[in-house]
């Protein structure tokens, strides 16, 4: 018999997500009121996906790197729980492939707490003390943290105005708490920042940036999904140093430091204006874009176009949100199972 | 003296005092004056801008992990959110004083 007990995990986990949000701070639109729409063609996409991975003979283990990281992948299989629900699709076997296929490439890649209770952690000791060996960590004076916590203001932002607050795990990402030495590590990685795919007119260069960041009398914990970490402490105050990579090149110094956080607030700032600024029709058709984009590589792999679909796009097309799926997120964890689905999944598995 | 005028959620922690700056959009960002107080409905990225350059901020919507909250810890910037009346309480110019350990906002009255 099946090893269910992940959702259970996934339940506990996702919960204090939800716990520590407000509904009325959905940035761009509350989403939950355009997935009923045309989530049911989404989740069959994907479940064509799993089903072409299968008959290609390829295996998980192997392809690992085709999966958006972690995080992303756990908010992935929480949404696909949700919309399952939200769109009153009936079809058991779909939804209990789609998950598998997700939660099994979790279990090969986190080394502990698959489901992020508090940790994101997807390096072993071997693999960090090789991490630290090759990346040298800068000492953190207090000039430098302080930019350091505005480029990573800025990064998030970006992420946002790329990525809205929906997919932002795609490119936002945060392996840890490490401790090493009696200090706190944090590695933060925005994998992504410049999806021509789906934002064609970007026009700054970099694409890749990683972060590792040294804290002191700091502990972290990280809720479901990285960018939703807590601290103990004042972040700035407490980091003692930094490693910064753009791309290939490792970049320190207090002012490179500051023309970086200036280009990023700039570009930040622009980038979310651009799709505030674009009207409902059309962020509704970004929306699913960029809800597509996180699968892409694992679209590709099998050789499907990882686009909407024209029929997904007519389903959204002069759509007026539907109002209050969720009004509130003020619920006990009995409700959340119900009302989000996972009684639904659980039900899937047992059927 | 201080009066507690606002409460919230402690979003970041930290205390910090300033003059109240009531921001709708980014078309503010030229006039916001480095040390205010940000006080909006909800913070976007368009005002990444004028988030770093304040000692604190204050909204009326947001949980733990909105958008205030998260820029705001990665700053090391005090932050109180939900207060549900934050921008209708506060007036550019008040002096404030934002306790984002405790999710606390008082009035500095003369």
């Amino acid at each position: 018999m099946k090893n269910l007990n992940w959702i259970q995990e996934l339940i506990e986990s996702s919960y204090v997500l939800f716990a520590n949000h407000d509904p009325k701070s959905h940035l761009p639109f509350d989403a939950w009121g355009l997935h009923p729409y045309y989530s049911s063609l989404w989740l069959e996409k994907i479940y064509e996906m799993i089903c072409k991975f299968e008959e290609k003979g390829l295996k998980i283990k192997d392809c690992l790197s085709y999966f958006p990281n972690l995080s992303s992948t756990r908010f992935i299989m929480l949404i696909n729980t949700i919309q399952y629900q939200t769109s009153k699709m009936n079809n058991p076997k779909l939804i209990a492939k789609i998950q598998d296929f997700f939660v099994e490439s979790l279990m090969f890649r986190a080394k502990e707490d698959l489901f992020s209770k508090e940790k994101n952690i997807d390096l072993d000791d071997k693999q960090l003390n090789n991490l630290l060996n090759e990346r040298k960590i800068n000492i953190a004076g207090k000039e430098e943290s302080k930019e350091i916590g505005k480029i990573l203001a800025g990064l998030a932002s970006l992420t946002h105005g790329l990525y809205n607050d929906w997919s932002t795990d795609f490119n936002y990402e945060i392996s840890g708490p490490y401790i090493k030495n009696n200090k706190t590590i944090l590695i933060r990685s925005f994998a992504d920042l410049k999806p021509i795919e789906i934002w064609p007119e970007i026009n700054w260069k970099f694409k890749n940036i990683s972060i590792i960041t040294e804290y002191t009398d700091l502990s972290a914990k990280i809720a479901f999904v990285g960018c939703h970490i807590l601290y103990s402490a004042n972040t700035v105050e407490k980091l003692t140093g930094y490693n910064l990579k753009i791309d290939d090149k490792e970049v320190n110094g207090l002012e490179q430091l500051k023309k970086i956080r200036e280009e990023l607030m700039s570009v930040a700032s622009l980038q979310y204006e651009k799709f505030m600024n674009m009207d409902f029709e059309g962020q509704k058709i970004k929306y699913v874009f960029q809800e597509h984009y996180q699968l892409k590589k694992l679209f590709e792999l099998v050789g499907m176009d990882w686009k909407p679909s024209s029929e997904i796009i007519s389903r959204i097309k002069d759509k007026q949100l539907i109002e209050n799926v969720f009004p509130s997120y003020e619920m006990t964890i009995e409700d959340y199972k119900e009302d989000f689905g996972f009684n639904k999944l659980v039900k899937a598995y047992q059927e | 003296m201080e009066k507690l005028i606002l409460k919230g959620i402690a979003a970041s922690s930290g205390q910090a005092t300033g003059k109240v700056r009531v921001v709708q959009s980014s078309a503010d960002t030229p006039n916001f004056i480095d040390g205010e107080i940000l006080v909006t409905h909800l913070t976007n990225p368009t005002m990444i801008m004028m988030m770093s350059k304040a000692s604190a901020i204050v909204t009326d919507v947001g949980g733990l992990t909105s958008h205030p909250a998260i820029v705001s810890r990665e700053m090391g910037t005090t932050c109180v959110t939900a207060t549900k009346i934050a921008t209708s309480v506060l007036k550019d110019g008040m002096m404030i004083k934002v306790d984002g350990t405790k999710g606390e906002v008082f009035l500095i009255e003369e």
